[in-house]
C-alpha cells in the first residue's frame, strides 16, 4: 500500500497555509473572504437605512455630517470548500515507486488536503478518468484526511484520459463557490478540457491546475531503439529516440508552454510538477507565491480552443 | 560482364551483412509503456519519412560498399553487350574487318585454333552488320587485297561471304600491324559513309604491335574513327619451335657431307626426350632422332646430308607438332654443285706460263683432284661486264676499279661471296682507298699508305682459333721464314681497326706489318694480301706453303650465294631471268596445296627481267615455272620458312595494347566462340570499381554521422 502522507511536505505547507484568492462561500466562519456581508471587523460599504434595520448598525457620525441615515456593512469571512480532482487514468501510472505520476499526484492531493483540513476548510475528492470514478464529498472533519488517503490508495489507474466530461460534471455538482484543484498529466483532449475549466470559472470557482509529468516524458532519455506501447491502448510504435529526440522535446515544451500561457491568460494558477521534484519545496513555493501575489488578474475565462480567443471581460462576471 | 576470379563473387553474399545487422539492431529494443503517445506520433509523423529515407540511403551505401569490395577483387571485365549492341552505331557506317591470319593464330586450344575462332567471329560480325552499312573484309597478311570492298551485303551475298571466310587459311607470316593499319587506312580514305570503324579480330599476341601505330591512331582518333578489337586468343602457355634451320657449310658439293644446323627451342613444361624429327630431302623422308630438349632451353642440332646430284635440292625439317604447329617445320633450298667456282680477275696478264699475275694462284687451287673451277677474267674485260656470282672472287694487282664494279662486289660480298685482294705495282693507292676503303665503310680492311721495300725475315701467323691460315702453324718455322718479300704495301695503324677487321698474318719485321688482313662484310669475308700473288715481290709462290695458304684462304671465304631461293614467309619471291630468253608468262606452284598462280615479270632499272611474286603467305617449297624460247620449260624452286618471331609467347592485355594506339581508345571484347553471342571481356574494370568503393566509403563516413545525429 502506497504511503501518500508525507509529514515533511505537510509540515512545510502547514506553515504557509492555503489562502483562497477569490471569495468563497463556506458554511461556517473561516479565514477566507466571502462574497456575503457579515460580522467580521472588515468594513465593506454603506447602504441607506431602511426601516426595520437594526439601529446598532447606524453610522451616527455619518448622520451628523450629512443628516442622513446610513447603515455600515462588514465583510463576511467563511471557510473554504476545496475540491481535489485527481486524474486516475492509465497514463498516470507511468514511473516507478515514488516517481510514479499517480503517486506524485496523490501525495500532492493528501498534502493539500491535510493543509486545508488543518485550517478547518472542507476538502472533497474526485478521482476521474473518462468518468468520475470515486467521489468524496467535501467535509472539514478530522477524519476526512484519512478518507482521502484511503480513497486514493484504493484507486487504480486504468482507462483512457478524458477529463472534460468529469470536470464539467464536477462544476455543476459543486453548489457553492470554492477552489477546484485539478491534478493531472493533462494528456487528454485539451480542447474539451479547456472548456470544462471555463465552466468551473463560470460557476465562480477558483481553479488551480497542477500539471504532473515524469521527466522521461519530457526528455525521452532512451539510448536504444524503443517500442512505445500506448499506455492507454494497444497501439505500438517502433522508433529510435535519438533520431527525433530534439523534435519530441520541442513538441512537449510547446505543449507545456501552451497550457501554462493559457492558464496565465485566464487567471488559473498553474504549476508544473515533475515526479522527481522536491514536492515540499515546490508546493511551499507555489503556495507562498500565491499568497504574496494576491488575487489573479485575468483577461478572460477559459474556453475551448475552437473559440480561438478567450472571452472578453464583457462576459458574465466570475463572481456572483 | 565476366570476371577473372568469379569464385570471389560468392563474397557478394556478405553485401547483405549491413541489412542483417540493421535487422538485428531492430530486434534489440526496449519496450516502454508510454503516455504522451499523441506528441510522439506528432513528432514521428513529421520526421518518419525523412528518417526512413536517410536510413535506407545509408543502408544502401553500406551494402553497395561491401558489394563493390568483392566485385573489385573478382576483377570484372568490361560491360556486357551482345554482338548487335557492340556493333551498334548511330547512322550508316563504313566498316573494315581485319582478320588476323598471322602464324600465332594457328595456336590451338581444345582442338580449335584461334584462327578458326576468328573465322567464326568474322562470320558472326558479317551477319550482324546490316545491309545499310558498307563492309570491307581483309586479312592481316594481305590487307591490300580485300575479300570484299565497300560492299553492302544482301542476304545472298552474306552466304557467299561466309563461305569465303570459312575457306581462309592461316599464314606463316608474322603480324605487322603498322603496314596492315596503313592498308586499312587507305580503304577508309575511300569509304563512303562518315561513320568509320575498324574491327580487328586477333589473338592479341604481342609481336607486330609497335609504337609506330601511334601517329596513325592519333589521326584516327581525331577523325573519330572507331577501333573495335575482338579478342579470340588464349593466354600462350608453352611452345616448341624451330628457331632456325641453316646450312653451316658455305658450299655444298656433290658426294661431300654438307652440314646443317637446326636451332630448336623448347618452352614447353615437359622436356622432349629422344624426340623424332622428320627430314625430307627431295621427297625422300628420313627419320632424325633429336637430342634431349630440356624445358626452357634452346639447343643446336647438327645435321649432315650428302647429295648425289648437283642442283637445287629441297630440304624440310619437321619436329613433333605441338599446340602451335606452324613453327614446327622449316624449309630450305640447298644449291649442290660439283665444283667451287673461283673468278680470278687478272690485273697483269702475261703471254707465257706463270707470267700472268694470278697464274701461280690458279695452279695452287687446281693442282691435284681439287674441286675448284677457275674462271680467269682479264681486268679490261671485267670492267665492261659483270662476273656473275662466283663463290670466290680474286682481284690480282688491279690498277683501279670502276664504281659499278665496286658496287657489284659489295653486294656480292655482303650476300656471302668471298673476296681476295692481292697488291701489286699497278695498284693505285689513292683510288683503292677512295673506292674500296671508303673511310672504313668499304671492302678494304685497312687504308693503304704506301708501297715500300721490305726488310722482313719471314711470315708470322697470328694464332686465331678460327683463322683460315691456322693450318700454316703446323708447318716448320723455317718454311715460313723463307717467305721474304722484297716489297709490300703498308697499311694504316691498327688502332683504327674496327671489330670486323683482324690481322691473320704479319711480316717478321720490327713494325710487325700486316701481311694478311681479314674483314667481315655482311655475310661474306674479304682477305687482303699486302703482297703480290706472283713472284714480282717474293718467291713465296714457289713454296709449298703458298699452295696450302691459298687453298685454306679460298676455302674459308668461299660461299655459294643463294640470294633468291630462301626467304621468310611474308617476303616476296624474286628471281632474275636471262634477258635474251625472257618469257611472257610464268606461274608459281604454292604450298601446301600446289595450286598455281601467275607470276609477274618486271624489268629492273638495268633491264634485267625479274620473276616477282606477291608475298609468300605460307611456309614450304614453291616452284616457279616458265617457258624459254628454244629451250623449253624452266623451273626454279624456292623455300619459305615460317616467321617464328610471331610465336613469341607474349600476349597483350587492354592496357598494354593502348600504349601502341596513341589517343585512340579501342573497344575490346572477347569472343568465346560458343555461339554468335559475343560476350564481353577485354578491359578490366577493377580500377573503376575501386574508385566507386572509395567514393562509397567517403559518402558513408559523411552520411553515417549525419543520419545518426541527435534530432
Amino acid at each position: 500500500m502506497a504511503n501518500y502522507i508525507n509529514p515533511d511536505i505537510i509540515g512545510r505547507l502547514a506553515g504557509i497555509g492555503f489562502k483562497a484568492n477569490q471569495p468563497v462561500e463556506g458554511t461556517i466562519a473561516g479565514q477566507h473572504r466571502s462574497p456575503l456581508h457579515g460580522l467580521s471587523p472588515e468594513f465593506a460599504d454603506y447602504r441607506a437605512y431602511t426601516p426595520g434595520d437594526d439601529l446598532k448598525n447606524l453610522d451616527w457620525k455619518a448622520y451628523g455630517r450629512s443628516d442622513r441615515f446610513y447603515v455600515k456593512r462588514f465583510e463576511e469571512e467563511s471557510n473554504l470548500r476545496a475540491f481535489l480532482v485527481v486524474d486516475d487514468s492509465a497514463s498516470m501510472n507511468y514511473g516507478e515507486g515514488e516517481r510514479n505520476k499517480f503517486h506524485c499526484a496523490a501525495t500532492i492531493a493528501c498534502s493539500l488536503a491535510a493543509t486545508l483540513l488543518r485550517q478547518r476548510d472542507a476538502v472533497g475528492l474526485s478521482t476521474v478518468g473518462r468518468h468520475i470514478h470515486t467521489e468524496l464529498r467535501p467535509s472539514g472533519t478530522s477524519s476526512q484526511l484519512a478518507q482521502v488517503v484511503e480513497t486514493l490508495e484504493r484507486t487504480k489507474c486504468v482507462g483512457e484520459t478524458d477529463l472534460a466530461p468529469a470536470v464539467s460534471i464536477i462544476a455543476e455538482k459543486v453548489p457553492r463557490r470554492g477552489v477546484i484543484i485539478v491534478i493531472s498529466d493533462l494528456l487528454t483532449d485539451l480542447d474539451a478540457f479547456y472548456g470544462s475549466l471555463g465552466k468551473l470559472q463560470y460557476f465562480g470557482h477558483e481553479v488551480i491546475l497542477l500539471h504532473v509529468l515524469h521527466r522521461d516524458e519530457i526528455e525521452m532519455p532512451f539510448k536504444d531503439s524503443v517500442i512505445f506501447r500506448d499506455i492507454e491502448g494497444n497501439e505500438e510504435l517502433f522508433a529510435e529516440p535519438w533520431s527525433f529526440r530534439t523534435a519530441y522535446q520541442g513538441a512537449m515544451t510547446t505543449f507545456i508552454d501552451e497550457v501554462r500561457e493559457r492558464c496565465h491568460f485566464c487567471g488559473i494558477d498553474y504549476l508544473q510538477v515533475m515526479t522527481d521534484d522536491d514536492l515540499g519545496l515546490k508546493l511551499s513555493h507555489f503556495l507562498h507565491n500565491r499568497q504574496l501575489r494576491g488575487p489573479t488578474k485575468h483577461r478572460g475565462r477559459m474556453t475551448n480552443l475552437k473559440d480561438e480567443t478567450p472571452q472578453s471581460s464583457s462576459d458574465p462576471p466570475t463572481e456572483y | 560482364m565476366s570476371f577473372l576470379a568469379p569464385a570471389l563473387l560468392f563474397g557478394l553474399a556478405l553485401a547483405s551483412a549491413p541489412i542483417i545487422i540493421h535487422l538485428l539492431n531492430r530486434r534489440r529494443f526496449l519496450r516502454v509503456d508510454w503516455a504522451p503517445m499523441k506528441y510522439l506520433k506528432l513528432t514521428l509523423k513529421t520526421n518518419r519519412r525523412r528518417l526512413r529515407l536517410e536510413q535506407w540511403l545509408l543502408l544502401a551505401v553500406r551494402t553497395l560498399a561491401v558489394a563493390m569490395l568483392f566485385l573489385a577483387v573478382a576483377r570484372p571485365i568490361s560491360s556486357g553487350a551482345n554482338l548487335a549492341g557492340f556493333l551498334k552505331v548511330q547512322g550508316r557506317a563504313s566498316r573494315v574487318i581485319v582478320i588476323d591470319d598471322s602464324l600465332s593464330m594457328s595456336s590451338q586450344t581444345d582442338g580449335r585454333s584461334a584462327f578458326e575462332q576468328a573465322q567464326l567471329a568474322a562470320s558472326s560480325i558479317v551477319r550482324a552488320v546490316g545491309a545499310q552499312d558498307s563492309l570491307t573484309v581483309v586479312t592481316s597478311s594481305r590487307p591490300a587485297h580485300p575479300l570484299v570492298r565497300h560492299a553492302q551485303l544482301e542476304d545472298a551475298d552474306l552466304s557467299r561471304m561466309e563461305t569465303t571466310i570459312r575457306e581462309l587459311d592461316v599464314s606463316d607470316q608474322a603480324s605487322s600491324w603498322t603496314s596492315t593499319f596503313d592498308a586499312v587506312n587507305r580503304h577508309l580514305e575511300t569509304a563512303v559513309f562518315p561513320l568509320k570503324e575498324v574491327i580487328v579480330i586477333t589473338d592479341l599476341w604481342a609481336n607486330g604491335w609497335s609504337s609506330d601505330l601511334n601517329e596513325l591512331c592519333d589521326r584516327w582518333a581525331s577523325e573519330e574513327i572507331t577501333l573495335r578489337i575482338v579478342d579470340v586468343g588464349q593466354e600462350p602457355e608453352s611452345n616448341r619451335r624451330i628457331l632456325s634451320f641453316t646450312q653451316s657449310d658455305p658450299v655444298a658439293l656433290v658426294d661431300t657431307e654438307v652440314r646443317f644446323t637446326a636451332e630448336i627451342q623448347n618452352d614447353r613444361a615437359e622436356p622432349l626426350l629422344a624426340g623424332q624429327a622428320t627430314l625430307i630431302v627431295d621427297d625422300e623422308v628420313q627419320a632424325l632422332t633429336l637430342p634431349d630438349l630440356p624445358t626452357g632451353e634452346t639447343i643446336e642440332v647438327p645435321i649432315a646430308l650428302t647429295f648425289d646430284e648437283p642442283g637445287l635440292h629441297r630440304v624440310s625439317l619437321s619436329i613433333p607438332h605441338d599446340n602451335l604447329p606452324n613453327d614446327d617445320d622449316s624449309h630450305l633450298i640447298v644449291d649442290v654443285r660439283r665444283m667451287v667456282e673461283v673468278s680470278l680477275v687478272d690485273g697483269e696478264p702475261g703471254l707465257g706460263p706463270f707470267e700472268s699475275e694470278l697464274d701461280f694462284l690458279a695452279v695452287a687451287l687446281t693442282a691435284g683432284n681439287a674441286p675448284w673451277q677457275i674462271n680467269t677474267v682479264l681486268a679490261s674485260e671485267w670492267g665492261n661486264q659483270p662476273i656473275g656470282a662466283p663463290d670466290v672472287i680474286v682481284l690480282g694487282n688491279l690498277e683501279t676499279l670502276s664504281p659499278e664494279r665496286v658496287q657489284e662486289l659489295q653486294s656480292l660480298v655482303e650476300a656471302g661471296s668471298g673476296l681476295m685482294i692481292f697488291s701489286g705495282e699497278q695498284v693505285d693507292v689513292e683510288e683503292y682507298n677512295r673506292l674500296l676503303y671508303r673511310g672504313g665503310e668499304g671492302l678494304l680492311p685497312m687504308r693503304i699508305t704506301e708501297v715500300r721495300d721490305a726488310d722482313t725475315s719471314g711470315l708470322v701467323i697470328e694464332p686465331h682459333a678460327d683463322s683460315p691460315l691456322s693450318p700454316l702453324l703446323k708447318l716448320s718455322p723455317e718454311s715460313l721464314g723463307r717467305v721474304r718479300p722484297r716489297r709490300f704495301v703498308s697499311t694504316s695503324v691498327e688502332e683504327e681497326l674496327n671489330p670486323d677487321v683482324r690481322v691473320l698474318a704479319r711480316w717478321n719485321n720490327p713494325a710487325s706489318s700486316p701481311a694478311v688482313i681479314e674483314k667481315r662484310f655482311g655475310d661474306g669475308r674479304v682477305l687482303f694480301w699486302t703482297m703480290t700473288a706472283d713472284r714480282d715481290w717474293s718467291d713465296w709462290p714457289t713454296e709449298a706453303s703458298y699452295v696450302l695458304a691459298m687453298r685454306m684462304a679460298a676455302d674459308s671465304v668461299a660461299a655459294r650465294l643463294l640470294r633468291w631461293e630462301n626467304v621468310t614467309a611474308g617476303q616476296p619471291l624474286r628471281y632474275p631471268l636471262d634477258p635474251e630468253f625472257a618469257p611472257q608468262t610464268a606461274k608459281l606452284s604454292i604450298p601446301p596445296t600446289g595450286d598455281e598462280v601467275p607470276l609477274s615479270i618486271e624489268r629492273e632499272a638495268d633491264g634485267i627481267p625479274m620473276l616477282v611474286s606477291e608475298s609468300t603467305r605460307r611456309a614450304g617449297h614453291y616452284l616457279a615455272s616458265w617457258e624459254e624460247a628454244g629451250i623449253g620449260e624452266q623451273m626454279h624452286p624456292f623455300a619459305a620458312r615460317p616467321d617464328v618471331s610471331d610465336s613469341e609467347l607474349e600476349r597483350l592485355d587492354g592496357s598494354e595494347l593502348e600504349q601502341f594506339l596513341g589517343r585512340l581508345t579501342p573497344q575490346l571484347i572477347r569472343f568465346t566462340g560458343e555461339s554468335m553471342d559475343v560476350t564481353t571481356a577485354g578491359t578490366e574494370l577493377w580500377r573503376y570499381v575501386v574508385l566507386m568503393l572509395v567514393s562509397l566509403i567517403v559518402v558513408e563516413s559523411l552520411l553515417a554521422p549525419w543520419v545518426g545525429r541527435v534530432r
